[in-house]
């Protein structure tokens, strides 16, 4: 008797299991939307949202140079008041100028406390840096900041002798990096199992998240010395 | 024993029919997404056309006055935020998946090119000096991010690019290809798990302007 319930439990065990997977199934079977695989739909939604944010972005942008080029014409301002203008806009999109909102704050340590004997503790990486980077810019980040180094199109992030270098300026830990964007959106994507901070958490380093209503992402200091590259005129210039 | 038999039997049932229902299915909303990217793509690029005429139309009123000073500023803010199309020297780097046929048993995941990958020639690219980089035709900027979607790579969670992946970058060439190439480097760890890398120095590589407009939602200019 004993031994036919365990068979029996056994079987319906199994057969839950079996009808799990197929509800799985289904479920994904379902979410795919009218012919179209689930990850194309996906991306079309991606490209969907991207491109309304990216039209409105472009929009706005041509009415205040449709501004700046009517005064300028009007003679409301001297030529180089429109120029100063200009650089101005150009200057906060390219990471020069330092901007104010709301975003997350991340605190990275390496284990020091009791350890030293061990020298095989995990230590914090350029490439986790790098990776936390691409994951908050992933997920709209607007301005990053590491120990006060803003991140820029060329900035790097890379293992110079025993440092972490950010614009040829070496940085150590604690590594404090800010983020201004969607704080809640920004948070929830790092908390993703899989993340690179999940992944350090499980090798022991210190790691904090705080959403902040406010802060403050420095501009790069100077200028980048860029000696290569030329502008070529624009089409429909 | 029968009872979970007969469940087992209705999933399976159950789940046939769904899977047939599916692909006979009206496909209306696909289209109307289709449909949609595609009237916003030519929205984008009426948009982008026009704001590189009211751009140069601006140029052309400060042009005369400009102060020397003003005109490199303008330029180097103007490189780094994407806002033209840059030429000069540099390297293209080549990246595609193993071609190598790998045993029963071993990991594939490890021969096919990751985000990371990726991230890490980028980065390597900017310690060396790159001062203008694409992937496939995408500029990249101060935001752009990389991630991995199944075979393929998505760019500023806009572009879907496929390998082989393209990376142009305008910078001193001798100094790109070396750090790429140095020992132990980013080209050497690649090349051990058979990922396919080429480095190849120009002396002239156009790199395109950044499709869209740097927007900023949440960041205001401040401190």
């Amino acid at each position: 008797m004993t031994g036919n319930r365990v068979v029996t439990a056994l079987s319906l065990g199994a057969v839950s299991l079996i009808l799990g997977v197929l509800l799985t199934f289904q479920l994904r079977a379902t979410s795919v939307v009218a012919g179209l695989p689930y990850d194309q739909t996906e991306q079309l939604t991606l490209e969907f949202n991207n491109l309304t944010k990216q039209n409105a972005g472009l929009e706005a942008l041509a009415a205040n140079l449709q501004k700046q080029v009517d005064e300028a014409q009007a003679g409301k301002y001297g030529a180089l008041r429109a120029a100063e203008a200009e650089l101005k806009g150009d200057d906060l999109a390219a990471g020069f100028t330092a901007v104010t909102g709301p975003g997350v704050k991340i605190t990275l340590n390496n284990v020091t406390a009791g350890t030293s004997a061990d020298t095989s503790v995990y230590v914090i990486r350029d490439e986790d840096l790098l990776k936390l980077v691409n994951e908050l810019d992933a997920a709209g980040a607007e301005a990053v900041s590491i120990n006060g180094q803003r991140i820029i199109a060329t900035s790097e992030i890379r293992l110079a002798g025993s440092n972490i270098d950010v614009n040829l300026q070496p940085i150590a830990p604690p590594f404090v990096v800010l983020a201004i964007g969607n704080s809640d959106r920004l948070a929830q994507n790092l908390a993703m199992a899989g993340g690179v901070l999940s992944f350090l958490q499980d090798l022991g380093i210190s790691v904090s998240v705080e959403e902040e209503s406010r802060v403050v992402v420095p501009g790069y200091q100077g200028r980048p010395d860029l000696s290569h590259a030329q502008p070529v005129v624009r089409p429909g210039g | 024993m029968a009872l979970a038999g007969t469940i087992l039997g209705l999933a399976l049932g159950l789940q046939f029919r769904y899977a047939t229902g599916v692909a006979a299915s009206p496909d209306s909303q696909a289209a109307w997404l289709v449909n949609s990217v595609d009237r916003m793509q030519q929205e984008r690029d009426r948009l982008q056309t026009q704001v590189n005429s009211l751009r140069q139309q601006l140029d052309d009123i400060t042009d005369t006055t400009r102060i020397a000073g003003v005109q490199h500023d303008l330029e180097v803010a103007r490189i780094e935020a994407g806002v033209d199309a840059v030429t000069g020297p540099g390297v293209t780097v080549t990246l595609n998946d193993s071609s190598q046929p790998f045993a029963p048993g071993q990991n594939p995941n490890l021969y096919v090119l990751h985000d990371v990958d990726v991230l890490r020639v980028l980065n390597e690219i900017k310690a060396a000096g790159g001062e203008a980089i694409a992937i496939n035709g995408h500029r990249l900027l101060a935001g752009s991010s990389v991630r991995c979607i199944g075979p393929a790579i998505l760019i500023d969670q806009t572009a879907r690019v496929t390998p082989p992946y393209v990376i142009a970058a305008v910078g001193d060439p001798d100094t790109l290809a070396a750090a790429l190439n140095m020992r132990g480097g980013v080209v050497d760890s690649l090349t051990f798990w058979g990922i396919r890398v080429t480095v190849q120095k120009a002396a002239q590589l156009t790199i395109p302007a950044y499709q869209g407009a740097v927007t900023f939602t949440y960041a205001k200019p401040g401190e």
